[in-house]
């Protein structure tokens, strides 16, 4: 006679090794922190709720926005396969104006907290009349409002909740391959999703198809400019600090502001060490430097001209006139997905279509090569108006 | 979760290894043996790593199938320096125990199979009232429980999982000092130091 086997009623998890027995009863280990106050039920947005975009979206941005309105209201969902620095943000704003005036519940969640941050007064400005809540790790007092922009890990409040759920960057860390998190976010579903993503794989276009869903794909970027194309450096260890430091001093002549990405906070901290040493205008931010917030805006309003930085700044972040160098390009940890959301901080503004991305490394893998095909492919396939 | 094999050495030396590789790098071991009030105190690590985020999930998470992760590291280290000895947990409040379904420190002296006596008690918010205001104290007040007895002549490890000011600690060692015992030191898993480094002096 088979045993029979625990599920849990939360997750979903059935596998054994995560399910430990306290007092006699079994408990799921998946899930187990994920523990807190759950939003309330009953709550109603206030509906009719318009939509106020002080910039026009470009023709394909306005068609995409359409057909995914349409698509959503007759209760498909949606997968949004769009360039970085297509505007997809802004792709969704017809459709979550639809169901707010239908005062239907609304949420927008992104795996990263920094992002969430960024984006609540980008919403607030696109809907005036709406109460936008935001809701992160420390920030969850407050759970209900007319738009909720919160991190993937706070969906384990919302139980059947949202009407409309966009989901950006699903193929980030930590979303990616988190089977909890997955089952949390199909746990906080009433109704349609939208999932957006610039450097989707097989797996995830599949499986929207399977869930009564539709790709729809934007291969240029809101202004119609090239996505910049990264130029590959070799260099040795040693002589790849100096190469790195000569470019630096290319872009710092030109007032350029600059990223310079590494994989590891270890190296970050010596390549920083080497810079600050050449140049003043710089500092090194990562998810283990507490002022990494204060830096960040000091960098955006030109205070720094240079940052060294990790993965925190690979997504989500719009500076004028940027220039990209990826210090240690071959490291593993650069998978071509990585490499092409970095790629992507460069030229994003209008009058500022141009810049320059540089993978420095010693060999050039498959990660860089992939990036550099892709990123090419993309730009013929919207010169030649696919 | 991908299986785990543990080495020939560490076979021998743990009987039945619990952690994996990666799990014992992301401990930060840093074995120190300190005094406080007067007493040793073996410390196994820092407030740091993977021991300070199991404990979070062990004591806030109620995931009780992490007890045998904490001392695993030490075993054969602890069996041997407080050989014949008995280790006595410090107590939680009978609502926190109540509310986890399990004591937390007995849990981790069990699954590490060390002897033990629980002789300590915390005394709740309902007795405190019922010292009325002149008798009532901070909420921290200990008491031992019958049974002491047993401890008569024995070697005796006061037990407790991090240290931050060491308030609670040096009430439960000035009670056991009150005990025939033959000697009391300390085991603490964690030091969260800065505080009671201050105050010790």
């Amino acid at each position: 006679m088979g045993e029979k086997i625990y599920t849990c009623p939360r997750c979903g998890n059935k596998d054994p090794r995560y399910i430990g027995i306290r007092n006699g009863q079994p408990y799921c280990r998946r899930c187990i922190m994920f523990r807190g106050k759950e939003a309330d039920p009953s709550f109603s947005p206030k509906g009719g709720i318009s939509l106020t975009l002080s910039y026009p979206l470009s023709k394909k941005q306005e068609e995409i926005s359409r057909r995914t309105k349409e698509l959503l209201l007759s209760g498909h969902n949606v997968f949004l396969n769009a360039v970085t620095g297509a505007g997809k943000t802004e792709l969704v704003y017809a459709s979550m104006e639809a169901y707010l005036k239908l005062g239907k519940r609304v949420g927008f969640a992104t795996p990263r907290k920094d992002v969430v941050v960024d984006l609540k007064p980008r919403i607030e400005e696109a809907f005036p009349s709406a109460r936008v809540v935001a809701v992160y790790g420390e920030h969850n007092t407050l759970l209900e409002g007319d738009i909720l922009v919160l991190t993937t890990h706070q969906l384990f409040r919302y139980v059947c909740y949202f009407d409309l759920l966009i989901v950006d960057e699903i193929d980030a860390f930590p979303y990616r391959g988190d089977e909890v998190l997955h089952a949390f976010f199909k746990r906080s579903l009433r109704g349609q999703y939208v999932l957006l993503s610039a450097t989707p794989d097989k797996e995830d276009l599949n499986a929207i198809k399977k869930d009564s869903g539709v790709v729809l794909s934007l291969s240029e970027r809101y202004h119609g400019g090239d996505l910049p194309l990264p130029v590959f450096c070799p260099a040795s260890y040693y002589p790849s600090f100096f190469l790195c430091a000569h470019h630096l001093r290319r872009f710092k002549k030109e007032n350029f502001p600059v990223f310079i990405f590494v994989p590891t906070i270890e190296i970050g901290r010596k390549l920083f060490f080497f810079l600050r040493l050449l140049f003043r205008g710089g500092s090194f931010v990562s998810s283990k430097e507490s002022l990494r917030r204060v830096d960040i805006e000091k960098f955006k309003k030109g205070e720094f001209q240079y940052l060294v930085t990790t993965s925190i700044l690979e997504r989500g972040v719009t500076v004028r006139n940027l220039q990209v160098i990826v210090f240690s390009a071959d490291h593993d940890l650069y998978t071509s997905s990585t490499l092409i959301q970095i790629a992507g901080r460069v030229g994003r503004k209008v009058g500022a279509t141009r810049g320059e991305v540089l993978f420095i490394g010693e060999v050039k893998t498959t990660s860089i090569d992939t990036t550099i095909q892709t990123i090419d492919r993309t730009n013929r396939r919207k010169n030649n108006g696919e | 979760m991908e299986e785990f094999s543990p080495p020939p050495i560490r076979n021998f030396l743990e009987k039945k290894p619990i952690l994996c590789d990666t799990c014992l790098e992301g401990v930060d071991s840093l074995i120190q043996e300190k005094t406080f009030a007067g007493t040793k105190i073996l410390f196994l690590s820092g407030y740091s790593g993977n021991m300070k985020k199991w404990l979070l999930q062990y004591k806030e998470g109620l995931d009780v199938a992490l007890s045998p992760c904490f001392l695993s590291p030490y075993l054969l280290l602890l069996r041997t320096y407080y050989f014949r000895s008995v280790f006595v947990p410090l107590p939680s409040s009978e609502k926190k125990n109540q509310e986890r379904g399990f004591v937390h420190l007995e849990e981790i002296l069990r699954s590490a199979n060390l002897p033990f006596l629980s002789v300590l008690a915390k005394e709740e918010e309902t007795e405190q009232k019922e010292l009325g205001p002149s008798g009532r104290r901070d909420g921290k007040k200990m008491r031992l429980l019958p049974g002491t007895s047993s401890l008569s002549g024995k070697h005796i490890v006061l037990f407790d999982d991090v240290l931050t000011t060491g308030e609670t600690f040096r009430k439960a060692l000035a009670l056991l000092k009150t005990l025939p015992v033959a000697s009391i030191r300390g085991l603490v898993l964690m030091d969260n130091g800065d505080d009671w480094h201050r105050i010790n002096g």
